[in-house]
């Protein structure tokens, strides 16, 4: 390897082959969805027709991103036993969500997780604030999608980035427009078997090489670059950073309002319970080949070529394809990746326009008096509108080091949306007035004290010294959501609210009138 | 047919509810347990890491142990929910229906 050149980052008939296999795909389940979708419960949620298992793999497509993809595997690459930690933490938060949201999400909401925080409260106020919770939330976790697009296609196919960011801009965009939630699910359903029967075809081209004796593989890296690449590292160092960040993961998709919209497209709480299962088990296993992927790149690639294409090792998993299959398993990889970044940003997208058309101008603006065929409309010019957004952003933060708002967003979407969905679903005494003060703690709180962390003063802004020690902010604007929803609730009590938390609960837990 | 009311005192009804919340509160504990637990023995007992079991670095079974019991403990659930849970929810449905 370290004599012959690669074909990474150049234009070859392999890979240009399986991007328009690819696209004509995808395209043409966008074709046939969009004869599907024409009212506003088949834009929104698929007409509630997707089954639990179907729904687990959208999931795990949905979540699934390039950075979990490339950048796990990276890391192992490079720092070795670091990169389990992280996967761990982007696994563990699914079974809270399958333990405590999915089947009363499900049951209580409509298209949005806004449905359920606003159930029983006044749907102006706290649906505002959800909507603006919801864009931040999709906004600072497009970008990094965005910008790992440019770059990564440029990387992969040699085009250039700004063009990159407008295919992915644009495909993505058609998707939503033309197929809406139909055609984004099927999407993110093949990307899903793209991306695990990718991985298992580079785990088992991989063992092979070693004869399938794991132990080898491991002694041949530890004798490469010693055993530290067996024992926890520098991410480690400060344990409370670590505690944090892992807060924020793991509650974080209990609140990330792509995800949860999902669980709209499933016929009953029984479907939304198996897809949690399914999404967990594929997720699961995704990340333990992202594991085997990233100590086989170290052994059969090595880290000092991986290095020369990408510091972060990003480039670990297409490289090790290409030494294991040549320039046609590396094509494969790269249109792999490709359809990673559009199936996440096709879904978050769509979860944006849900905020903006379902949430601010259906139940805000128009107080619930919009006709289905407008409130579609207003939902497409959202899509379009977004989609612009995302398109000017991943261009306009080229070359910014912009990985830390996934972070961010998560630790959004565990303080400002999940405190109050979790007290609106669970909490008889939970008023309007305490859904507003508690989400704008969460997002003021988690975005403010990012500013003065290390993360934006010491990486970013090269300042030397942070003001707030941790690089994530969820162990504190977590808890201070739920505090503020606690006390500002019990100093505005509202009768109203606690009568229909009785009529609540039948729906919440058996389904009676739930959403058909 | 029984109305609202008397299907929230209902003994079926809130057998339920409490079930579920304990099955969750449990095997959400256990998750957390897991977790947090993988994180402080990465950062407070590093020398354990060191060791080998079958010629194997002891982190790459325990971190596999931890992700596959994460998937375990979601199955668990499902069994449970759909064995149980569904079981009272079709019994409170038929009382609503009368």
């Amino acid at each position: 390897m370290a004599e012959q050149a690669t074909s990474l980052g150049q234009v070859n008939a392999e890979t240009i082959f399986f991007f328009v296999i690819f696209m004509a795909a995808t395209l043409g389940i966008t074709y046939w969805a969009s004869k599907r979708t024409k009212t506003a419960s088949e834009f929104y949620a698929a007409g509630r027709s997707i089954t639990g298992f179907q729904n687990g793999l959208a999931l795990a497509g949905d979540y699934m991103s390039a950075a979990s993809f490339l950048g796990i595997a990276g890391l192992v690459a490079m720092r070795g036993y670091d990169g389990l930690l992280f996967s761990v933490g982007w696994l563990v938060g699914w079974p809270i969500l399958l333990l405590f949201i999915a089947e009363p999400l499900r049951n209580l909401g409509k298209f949005t997780y806004a449905d359920v925080v606003a159930y029983r409260l006044s749907q102006k106020p706290v649906r505002t604030c959800a909507s603006v919770a919801t864009l931040v939330t999709v906004i600072f976790y497009l970008i990094p999608q965005m910008v790992g697009a440019g770059t990564l296609i440029k990387l992969l196919l040699g085009f250039p980035y700004e063009l990159s960011v407008v295919i992915v801009g644009v495909v993505m965009i058609s998707y939503i427009l033309f197929g809406g939630m139909l055609a984004t699910t099927w999407v993110q359903i093949i990307k899903a078997g793209l991306l695990i029967g990718g991985a298992t075809l580079v785990v088992v081209a991989s063992l092979f090489a070693f004869n399938f004796d794991v132990v080898s593989l491991f002694n041949t890296v530890a004798t490469r670059y010693g055993e530290s690449a067996f024992l926890p590292g520098l991410l480690v160092a400060n344990p409370i950073d670590t505690v944090s960040l892992g807060i924020a993961l793991m509650i974080g998709v209990c609140g990330l309002p792509h995800i949860l919209m999902r669980f709209y497209t499933v016929p009953d709480q029984k479907a939304a319970r198996k897809s949690v299962a399914w999404a967990t088990g594929w997720i699961g296993y995704f990340y333990i080949l992202t594991f085997v992927i990233g100590f086989s790149a170290c052994a059969l690639v090595g880290r000092e070529i991986i290095q020369k294409f990408d510091k972060g090792g990003n480039m670990s998993a297409p490289l090790l394809a290409e030494v294991l299959g040549g320039t046609l398993f590396l094509g494969f990889l790269a249109a792999v990746a490709f359809a990673t970044i559009l199936a996440v940003v096709a879904g978050l997208t769509l979860a944006g326009a849900a905020a903006l058309a379902h949430d601010l101008y259906s139940n805000v603006i128009r107080r619930g008096a919009a006709t289905e065929k407008e409130s579609v409309k207003i939902a497409k010019l959202s899509t379009l509108f977004l989609g612009v957004v995302a398109i000017t952003l991943g261009i306009i933060f080229k070359g910014q080091n912009v990985a830390f708002l996934v972070g961010l967003a998560f630790a959004i979407a565990a303080s400002a949306n999940f405190p109050a969905l979790f007290m609106s679903m669970f909490w008889k005494k939970f008023t309007t007035s305490g859904a507003v003060i508690s989400q704008l703690t969460g997002l003021f709180l988690s975005v403010g004290l990012i500013c003065l962390s290390p993360t934006v003063m010491v990486d970013i802004l090269k300042m030397g010294q942070a003001i707030f020690p941790l690089k994530n902010p969820a162990i504190i604007s977590l808890p201070a959501a739920f505090i503020a929803g606690y006390v500002v609730s019990l100093l505005t009590p509202d009768k109203r609210a606690q009568e229909m938390f009785e009529d609540e609960k039948l729906r919440t837990y058996i389904g009676v009138g739930a959403e058909k | 047919m029984m109305k609202r009311e008397q299907i929230l005192k209902d003994p079926d009804f809130r057998a339920l509810k409490n079930n579920k919340w304990k099955v969750s509160i449990i095997l959400g504990s256990l998750v957390m347990i897991l977790y947090f637990g993988f994180v402080l023995l990465m950062a407070y007992n590093k020398p354990l890491f060191a060791n080998k079991i079958f010629g194997i670095y002891v982190g790459i079974p325990i971190g596999i142990f931890v992700l596959v019991s994460t998937i375990l403990i979601t199955v668990v659930y499902v069994i449970w929910a759909n064995n149980n849970y569904d079981v009272l929810v079709e019994k409170v449905k038929d009382k609503i229906r009368g």
